[in-house]
């Protein structure tokens, strides 16, 4: 046993392009962590620079009021800080930002696609919704060299290349059968094989990956990173374990080491790129979303519809807020209201077109959920984007928040344009700040999926233990 | 004797039940790729041109209002999808789709339809490009890593040599040999994707998408042939056919695997781009510094006044609002085609870099190439950006000069002049309908030429190496 491990041990060593492979994949990963950590920095710039804007942008209006009330400047009423429609439309905006997660560098995710700052007004929703960060489309389709591409693609490569031709290469080289004459099993020499294998790769690389992030200083030291960085760390052990068993099973058919090498290759090929694409084509075949194009006519057509009939509208909605009204008659030369109103109703009529969207990709999730076990990168990187905080389920948290403060947005100054009072309250203007998901959340989705890799594990395992039994020596 | 060679190499191949089954998974996935992106397109395009057509509708029904009204009220201009992106889906999932053309500001475009998509689609589109880029060459590298080593493992590269054949010839003959293999898979897929784009390309695209169709099919084969002759140039220069297999295996993943992150990571790092907020910041800083543009209209005021002999603007038989609103728009222009202007030669910087990078990886400048002439690519993407700003700039032309020439029209409450002037249909239709037509073959083509300088580089480079390492390779 003992003889074993330091045989193994000293095969390890001395192969030269295991040393160059481990030190090109310890470089990657650097690399990797490095330009995620320049991720991370780009958003917390871009996060300062939202606050800091926001600010200069209230004090410079706040400034403006004096000068206005002392008759010193006149402005256009679209832009009148005392008015509020141009208040809450497009002066007093604020930001609903959304910052990166303790482990953001861990992948990018989808966090280049989908805006994490965007702008408030009493616009609609969709019109504040559609903001986007600038990015290189070219840079979003090839996609970033980051840990999480590391793990997921490279790391997979790297265990099929130094464990392929376990135990092909003794049997070829003939000296398989001497080692069996010795007392030990052919399934304790491959387990002990493959094991020294797998711990030596599973520590390395977490070791690597987990330094490396503590160094990229990124990470704040608090509670919920180092949770973080321990579901990190086992879901390489388990993501490790998987790819081992994968291995253990091909090559348990005793075939050569060429042979094994290009099956699993193809295997890779499979599961990490071709299933990936091939599922997401079926759930876009299943479950079209269609063009936007379609939302904007849809858009344009209930706007249209609504604004003929906006002084009907806005006579309904002093009907239902008496309050606000001003005596019996109704102001219809109350642009701002009317159109405010109309607002309201166009929101109302294209929801339902909206949910159309909304529920196809929910459906295209439902799908890839289903599908997801049969391939391992599917799963994995789902997990990486949870630890990350870079996948949908966090930014839907961040969306519903949006939202919520979108409609707090709406009935602070509803109010003050249907009563056209002036607006001087900026210390009261209402305020966005983010509420991070619950720990357990994010932990619950990270051990189910986890637990999708370790399943398909264990039966590759088993199974391969059963077809070392046929194995033959010669 | 070279007939032979690829003879002996083809029957090879088509005994082999791996072969046999991997181009067969190969040529299904192309077929089933092209189909479903087919019915997907036929969707796409119908919508598009059902909302392009309602667009236009509104607009023309828009009823009574004023000029600066109508402006404000605009036109969403919709992104037509070519029938080649169903080959090649390049950055359309990644660019919005439609963009609203306003008075006074030139919108981003919006709707990225990755955004309506699950993360699986940041793993790729399973398209005739992915097949053809990735696994077609895998495909490959499977097929002839063995075609020298083998033969040397197996002791029949002595015997074969030993019979005066010339090794240029036996190399030239295996690269054949696979080829054919190669050809069983395109020729039929190839056949198909023709008949796909004759059948759905409209009349105006007919010919144009035919040529950039043939032009594809070129580019992708040279790119075999990249890939071919690394592969025997390996398997001659390699001793065992295990190694050359590990080699060419580790060759693909750089290539098609980490060649493109890197190279884009690196772009970046070169030309970093401006978070949307500094742009925005900067952009509207620019616009609001109008003291320029106010010196403008007031020199021209007092050119009016005294032209007319009259003291203020409300005597002019012409509406001076007309005027102000049309130079606040130039002002906008020069802003905005500065800012975006830089913005977009960054993208464009970071690509150049990214196809530099090509030296080093083959797939870069196929990768390019292919999305260039699908018309899925940056080019095609800017090019409809200015079409769309360039018919926005039309419509705000047309509306503010016939408020300037219908000169004024006050009502009792005084108010902003002009405001209450009341345009019509008659200058609705004046806006001609927003017909685009995307770049020619030739347009793109210069736009990739260093792309085709690497491609090049790269037929050459492997030519060359092939041809050293058959020439020099051990027979033993």
């Amino acid at each position: 046993m003992n003889h074993i491990v330091k045989h193994e041990w000293k095969l390890l060593t001395s192969d030269s392009t295991v040393g160059l492979l481990l030190i090109i994949f310890a470089l990657c990963t650097v690399f990797a962590i490095w330009n995620g950590a320049l991720w991370v920095k780009f958003q917390n710039n871009a996060t300062a620079n939202v606050l800091s804007e926001e600010t200069a942008r209230i004090d410079s209006m706040k400034a403006l009021i004096v000068a206005l009330d002392r008759g010193e400047v006149t402005v256009l009423s679209y832009f009148d800080p005392r008015d509020p429609t141009a208040a809450g439309k497009r002066v007093a905006n604020r930001y609903a930002l959304m910052p990166p997660a303790p482990l953001a560098v861990v992948s990018v995710g989808q966090s280049d696609l989908y805006p994490f700052y965007l702008k408030i007004s009493t616009d609609t929703r969709e019109a504040i919704l559609t903001a986007q960060e600038i990015e290189n489309p070219l840079r979003l389709l090839t996609g970033k060299f980051d840990p999480a591409f590391i793990l997921i693609f490279l790391f997979p490569l790297l265990i099929l290349a130094l464990t392929y031709n376990i135990p092909a290469s003794d049997k070829e080289s003939g000296t398989l059968g001497l080692l069996l004459s010795n007392p030990v099993s052919l399934k304790r020499l491959v387990t002990i094989r493959f094991l020294m294998r797998f711990a030596v790769l599973t520590i390395g690389v977490a070791l690597i990956t987990l330094l490396g992030i503590l160094f990229s200083g990124t990470a704040p030291l608090d509670g919920e990173s180092i949770a973080k960085l321990a579901l990190l760390l086992f879901f390489i052990v388990v993501y490790s374990a998987l790819w081992f068993s994968i291995v253990l099973f091909i090559v348990s058919f005793g075939r050569s080491s060429a042979t094994n090498a290009t099956v699993l290759a193809v295997v890779w090929l499979a599961l990490v790129i071709v299933l990936p694409t091939l599922f997401n084509l079926a759930a876009k075949t299943l479950y079209p979303v269609p063009s936007r194009v379609e939302l904007i006519d849809a858009m344009r057509q209930a706007s249209k519809e609504a604004s003929e009939r906006g002084s009907v509208l806005l006579a309904r909605y002093f009907e239902d807020h008496p309050d606000l009204a001003k005596g019996d008659s109704i102001d219809t030369r109350n642009v701002a209201a009317m159109r405010a109103v109309v607002n309201e109703e166009v929101e109302r009529m294209i929801a339902p077109v909206l949910d159309r969207y909304r529920n196809q990709l929910e459906q295209q999730q439902s799908v890839i959920r289903a599908l997801r076990v049969l391939s391992p990168a599917i799963v994995a990187q789902d997990v990486l984007n949870d630890i990350a905080g870079s996948g949908m389920d966090r930014y839907k948290h961040f969306l519903r928040q949006v939202e919520a403060f979108h409609n707090e947005w709406k009935e602070f100054f509803m109010p003050r344009i249907m009563q056209k009072v002036q607006f001087r309250e900026y210390e009261k203007l209402p305020e966005f700040l983010y509420e991070e998901e619950p720990l357990s959340v994010a932990i619950g989705r990270v051990i189910g999926g986890v637990i999708k890799l370790a399943l398909p594990a264990i039966l590759l395992l088993v199974a391969a233990f059963q077809l070392y039994r046929r194995y033959t020596v010669v | 004797m070279l007939t032979r060679i690829a003879k002996k190499e083809f029957t090879e191949m088509l005994r082999d039940g791996r072969v046999r089954w991997s181009a067969a998974a190969v040529l299904g996935l192309l077929v089933l790729s092209l189909v479903i992106g087919l019915v997907h397109y036929a969707d796409i395009s119908a919508q598009h041109e059902a909302a392009r057509a309602s667009e236009r509708q509104r607009w023309l029904d828009q009823g009574n209002k004023n000029p600066h009204s109508a402006a404000h009220y605009g036109v969403y201009a919709f992104k037509p999808k070519n029938v080649l992106s169903v080959l090649d889906a390049g950055l359309d999932p990644y660019v919005g789709v439609t963009v609203w053309l306003e008075a006074h500001y030139q919108n981003d475009f919006l709707y990225r339809p990755a955004q309506d998509a699950t993360a699986v689609q940041r793993f790729g589109e399973m398209t005739a490009a992915a097949v053809l880029q990735l696994l077609l060459p895998l495909l490959i590298i499977l097929l002839s890593f063995g075609a020298f080593a083998a033969e040397r493992e197996q002791g029949t590269l002595r015997q074969l040599l030993s019979l005066g054949v010339d090794r240029r010839l036996l190399a030239l003959g295996k690269a054949i040999g696979v080829t054919s293999g190669l050809a069983v898979i395109i020729v039929p897929a190839a056949l198909l994707g023709a008949a796909a784009v004759m059948l759905y390309a409209g009349s105006a695209e007919g010919w144009e998408g035919f040529v950039r169709y043939a032009l594809l099919v070129v580019v992708y084969v040279l790119y075999f042939g990249v890939i071919v002759g690394v592969a025997l140039a390996v398997s001659a220069a390699v001793r065992v056919s295990r190694v050359a297999l590990v080699v060419l295996l580790s060759f693909w993943i750089a290539n098609s695997l980490m060649a493109p992150r890197l190279a884009s990571d690196l772009s970046k790092m070169l030309y970093p781009l401006p978070s949307s907020i500094e742009f925005k910041t900067a952009m509207k800083k620019d616009l609001n510094d109008q003291r320029e543009l106010r010196a403008l209209i007031e020199a021209k005021k007092q050119e009016l006044l005294r032209h007319y002999g009259v003291d203020f603007l409300q005597a002019l038989p012409v509406n001076f609002t007309g005027f102000t609103l049309q130079a606040g728009e130039e002002h906008g222009y020069k802003v905005f085609d500065r800012h975006y202007g830089r913005l977009f030669d960054l993208f464009e910087k970071q690509m150049t870099a990214y196809q530099m990078c090509g030296f080093l990886a083959p797939l870069l400048p196929v990768q390019s190439l292919s999305m260039g002439l699908a018309g899925t690519d940056w080019h095609h993407h800017r090019h409809f950006v200015r079409a769309a700003e360039e018919y926005r700039r039309v419509i705000q032309k047309i509306m503010n000069d016939d408020l300037f020439k219908r000169g004024q029209i006050t009502g009792p409450r005084g108010g902003e002049a002009g405001t209450l002037y009341m345009a019509g249909p008659e200058l609705w239709t004046k806006v001609p309908d927003f017909l685009y037509e995307g770049p020619s073959v030739g347009w793109v083509l210069t736009r990739y030429s260093l792309s085709l300088v690497v491609l090049g580089f790269w037929c050459l480079a492997a030519g060359i190496l092939a041809a050293v390492t058959v020439s020099r390779m051990r027979v033993v």
